[in-house]
């Protein structure tokens, strides 16, 4: 075992939530209000089936293998080369995802507070706090969104009270004026962040009380969805069909405010709330990948991979990206699909094969393979 | 402690005897009277120490007074009094003039032996039968003897007998027990700690009348053999957690310990950190409460100050006060504390990051104010800031220092003269100032003066972050902070429980502080061994419901 | 030119710090390779972008991989 600490399932799943919500719920109106228009929070429900069976695969995967990680089973499932190959590719996926995701982050801090930081000094400081959380273990990695939660979950709710003055219902009808055509599509945008959600296989084997898994990541789904949608009511309830112009629609939120001529500007909160999120989610990524990592090259400790991939992070999030959209252009979409969902689905899929003819063979045969 | 270099720093009381070449050539120069022929080498000063001291007592009275007597050559303190027991063999008692109660060395000891003696019997009871004092002990070597005689116990040996009779007549002058200046209260006991283990303890005992409460000896320091007690009620305390306090102190080897803050720098987790892993106090009524609570104590001669493990970062935000005020004043309080020392921690910070970098966050008309005080000083907000801060630390440092007399003067003359002329004279900007007197406030609200040091010292970093990233720079390195809080461990407990991890049964005594008959639960650290229940209030209840 | 050198500067600095902090801890060879792996490619990217900023990035070479099963999902 690389890891030797455990965590609860109430905190693995707030962890995985808060890493979701990190960046979508700041770019995520203004992007999928494109197509989504008024029918816009209906596409966090439409997505949260995906979710779900993520969460269920992951779960199965899990039950089977029940200590191991993704990178470890996928070499069981599909022995040592085709295994190792899949192990090595969706661990770029997660480098990849995470550097995205703090590409948009240094995009929106660059772009709205500190306007002539270079870039690499503003990512550079962010993963030099992941690292140290990296570095700390499991335990603080998962205790970390815990014990901020509470502080983050005001700050949202300071931002959204005051607006709720200026909420206009009307904004939202007609329902489905073009059929649910729309909100799938914007349903399908929001696939570049329903697959972090597989990040999770990393965690998983560490849980004190597993049997409370399935419950904790479901309701994880569930939290993020619906803060996704209310999120995703209120922003075009206030802001309306100009949503689409701005990259930062709940700045835009933050800037409306005005509490007794005297808290007039908010947006700083919004960026204490981004910090925080960003800084869960990356070290989300950054233990992932790096215990992946460590699994990968078959290694006793997961820690001196932790600063490598720092470095490969930052370099992947300023490497040949024009600027943060990308992120919801249709073929990353693709990627993060194909490698967030799909590889662990297809995984699920061989085992069962596996598993209907190991049973005519001998039962045990997927431990089998384990030692390769 | 293998090397013999090492060895030279240190008196090599439990050591093995030394080579017998070395062991032959002191013999003949002790035995010629001086060692200071040529001046002795280092290694065989300690040497000949060693090998005086690893002597058994002999039989024969001459023996041992020669060998005492090289031990505490040039000790002019040391009464060394040889005298005849009536009807009875030679004695000689040994001791430390202003140690011990002469009075009762000549009415107890001296008279006894001298005037009613032992009636021809030379035998060893018939000298304790004589003596009149309870606290005898018996040792039969010459290391035993001595350590006793520097406890200021008086030694008394007589010929033919090979066991040293130890008397315990210690007497020491004392400070008066006192209300701890450090920690003081409006409501609850004034007693504090003194320099003395024996009075500490006393204090003690009398909170728990109860055999449960331990006090495991130990002695700590090979020149100052400083004796230490570790505290605990035993079936209250995880026995575990003793034998690890007790591991952590059994290793170590130092020449002399003067107080507990160097056990504290031995024994803590991280040694790194700047904030405090044990909690210090000079309150007896607050180190009862610990005991209770399952915690354990360390005591040592000569220090004032007990140290209490595991000390959880929110147990050092608590006051003894809040268990003497009612429970919503003192959660109101609770509070209080809290909002300040994010103030003392953040205010200056903010400050800066909001001048130099979100000017759009203040009001119009507080930024005009702001500008036009600001219009004159050539400095950045920054260097405005650690200017101030960093001359208020050395005006507070300075106000400690100084002797009394004059450390009122210097306070005044810093805080009105210097602030007032530094805003005149457009060094500075007056909400720099008050900025600074807010943030000095503040960090005096901490209960706990190491930890209050501490919170005064991070602030300096996360400045400088605050300069050079602004508000982004300020919740990263809070979230640094808080990330090394959660990494750090006090005796196997994390320092921020019960909040990370968050143990949802122990919340009643951490952020409010419920009625005393709702904390009816201890809380719990380590191990298994969890002596749950405090108290029974069914009778309580049932009284209430009537 | 001048960026580029001060920006190599810097790079072979941060790169060289961050190697003689991690030295000591490297543990085996396994580790050591594999952290030698990440750090030599990871160095070689740093040194080929701080030559060249507009080198074509993983996501130029992803773009046109996936876009047409993207056209074929959305008709975009």
């Amino acid at each position: 075992m690389l890891e030797k600490g455990r965590i609860s399932a109430a905190q693995f799943s707030i962890l995985a939530g808060m890493s979701v919500l990190a960046t979508s719920l700041l770019t995520a109106p203004g992007i999928v209000a494109i197509d989504a228009k008024q029918d816009m929070w209906i596409s966090p429900i439409w997505i949260s089936s995906a979710g779900f069976i993520l969460v269920w695969t992951l779960y199965k995967l899990n039950q089977a293998y029940p200590d191991q990680t993704l990178v470890e089973y996928a070499v069981s499932i599909l022995g040592r080369f085709a295994g190792k190959t899949v192990a090595a590719l969706y661990l770029v996926f997660v480098i990849f995802a995470t550097a995205n995701v703090l590409r948009q982050f240094t995009d929106f801090i660059k772009l709205t507070f500190l306007l002539t930081t270079p870039d690499f000094v503003i990512s550079g400081c962010m993963l030099l706090v992941c690292w140290l959380v990296a570095r700390s273990g499991i335990e603080t990695v998962a205790r970390l969104p815990m014990l901020l939660l509470p502080l983050v979950t005001l700050f949202v709710l300071m931002i959204y009270t005051p607006s709720i003055a200026d909420i206009r219902f009307e904004r939202l009808t007609p329902v489905m004026e073009k059929g649910a055509v729309p909100s799938l599509i914007g349903a399908f945008r929001l696939l570049s962040w329903m697959p972090a959600f597989s990040i999770m296989n990393f965690y998983m084997p560490y849980l004190n009380n597993r049997k409370h898994l399935l419950y904790w990541s479901l309701g994880s789904v569930v939290v993020v969805t619906l803060t996704l949608s209310v999120t995703f009511v209120i922003v075009y309830t206030v802001i309306g069909a100009a949503v689409v112009n701005y990259t930062y629609p709940f700045m835009i939120l933050a800037r409306y405010i005005s509490f007794t001529e005297f808290f007039e500007h908010l947006e700083s909160i919004v960026m204490m709330i981004w910090v925080i999120q960003i800084v869960i989610r990356i070290s989300f990524g950054l233990y992932g990948a790096a215990l992946g990592m460590a699994q990968c090259f078959g290694l006793t400790g997961y820690k001196p991979m932790v600063p490598p991939i720092c470095m490969l992070i930052l370099l992947f999030s300023l490497w040949g990206i024009e600027n943060a959209q990308f992120v919801s252009s249709p073929s990353m979409v693709v990627y993060y699909t194909l490698f967030g969902m799909m590889l662990p689905f297809l995984l699920l899929v061989v085992y069962g094969i596996r598993q209907l003819f190991a049973e005519s063979d001998s039962p045990g045969y997927p431990e089998g393979e384990t030692s390769a | 402690m293998g090397h013999p270099k090492d060895e030279r720093t240190l008196q090599p009381d439990n050591g093995a005897p030394p080579p017998s070449s070395v062991d032959e050539q002191n013999l003949s120069s002790a035995s010629t009277g001086g060692q200071a022929q040529k001046s002795p080498t280092v290694q065989e000063t300690i040497d000949h120490q060693r090998e005086l001291l690893a002597k058994p007592l002999s039989v024969k009275l001459q023996d041992n007074i020669d060998v005492i007597r090289q031990l505490y050559a040039d000790c002019s303190d040391v009464i060394i009094h040889e005298f005849d027991i009536r009807n009875g063999p030679a004695a000689v008692i040994v001791y430390i003039d202003g140690m011990v109660d002469i009075k009762d060395i000549d009415t107890q000891l001296l008279m006894r032996l001298q005037h009613d003696g032992t009636s021809g019997d030379r035998s060893k009871e018939a000298i304790v039968h004589c003596v009149t004092i309870s606290a005898m002990l018996e040792v039969d070597c010459i290391k035993d003897a001595v350590d006793k005689i520097g406890y200021g116990n008086v030694v008394l040996l007589a010929d033919g007998i090979t066991s040293a009779l130890i008397y315990a007549l210690s007497f020491q002058e004392l400070r008066s027990i006192e209300e701890p200046q450090a920690e003081t209260v409006v409501r609850g006991p004034r007693e504090g700690f003194v320099e003395s283990l024996r009075v500490n303890t006393s204090l003690l005992r009398r909170r728990l009348h109860t055999p449960t409460l331990k006090t495991k000896p130990f002695f700590i320091g090979r020149y100052s053999k400083t004796a230490t007690v570790i505290v605990y009620i035993e079936g209250i305390a995880d026995p575990a957690l003793v034998q690890e306090m007790e591991s952590r102190l059994s290793v170590i080897d130092v020449d002399g310990m003067l107080d507990t803050s160097l056990i504290e720098e031995w024994v803590e987790d991280n040694p790194l950190s700047p904030f405090p892993q044990l909690m210090s106090t000079e309150r007896p009524d607050v180190v009862t409460s610990h005991l209770l609570e399952g915690r354990i104590a360390v005591l040592a001669d000569g220090s004032p100050v007990a140290l209490v493990a595991p000390a959880p970062l929110l147990s050092m935000m608590q006051s003894p006060e809040d268990f003497y005020q009612r429970s919503l004043v003192a959660t109101g309080i609770r509070w209080l504390r809290m909002l300040f020392s994010f103030i003392a921690v953040f205010m200056p910070s903010f400050y800066v990051a909001v001048l130099s970098y979100h000017q759009e966050m203040i009001p119009t008309s507080l930024l005009l104010t702001i500008a036009q005080s600001r219009e004159q000083i050539p400095f950045p907000a920054l260097v405005e800031a650690l200017l101030m801060e960093i001359t208020f630390e050395a005006l507070r440092e300075a106000g400690i220092r100084l002797p009394r007399q004059v450390g009122s003067a210097v306070s005044i003359v810093g805080a009105l003269v210097i602030g007032q002329a530094a805003i005149s004279a457009g060094i500075v900007s007056s909400p720099m100032v008050m900025v600074v007197a807010v943030t000095a406030v503040s960090s005096f609200l901490i209960p706990n003066y190491s930890l209050g040091i501490a919170i005064r010292f991070i602030r300096f970093p996360i400045m400088l972050c605050a300069g050079a990233l602004g508000l982004y720079g300020i919740v990263l390195s809070a979230l640094v902070v808080l990330i090394h809080l959660m990494t750090l461990r006090t005796f196997g407990v994390p320092y921020l429980s019960p909040l990370a991890p968050l143990l949802t049964s122990e919340l009643k005594d951490t952020l409010m502080r419920t009625k005393s008959t709702h904390m009816d639960t201890r809380p719990h650290f380590t191990g298994s061994f969890y002596n749950r229940i405090r108290m029974r209030v069914d009778l309580y209840k049932a009284r209430r419901n009537n | 030119m001048n960026a580029p050198v001060n920006h190599l500067i810097l790079l072979i600095v941060a790169a060289a710090g961050m190697l003689a902090y991690d030295w000591r801890k490297l543990r085996g060879a396994r580790t050591i390779i594999a952290y030698l792996t990440l750090y030599i490619s990871g160095f070689t990217i740093a040194f080929l972008l701080v030559i060249n900023p507009n080198l074509p990035g993983p996501t130029q070479v992803l773009r046109p991989l996936f876009l047409p099963l993207a056209k074929l999902l959305l008709k975009h």
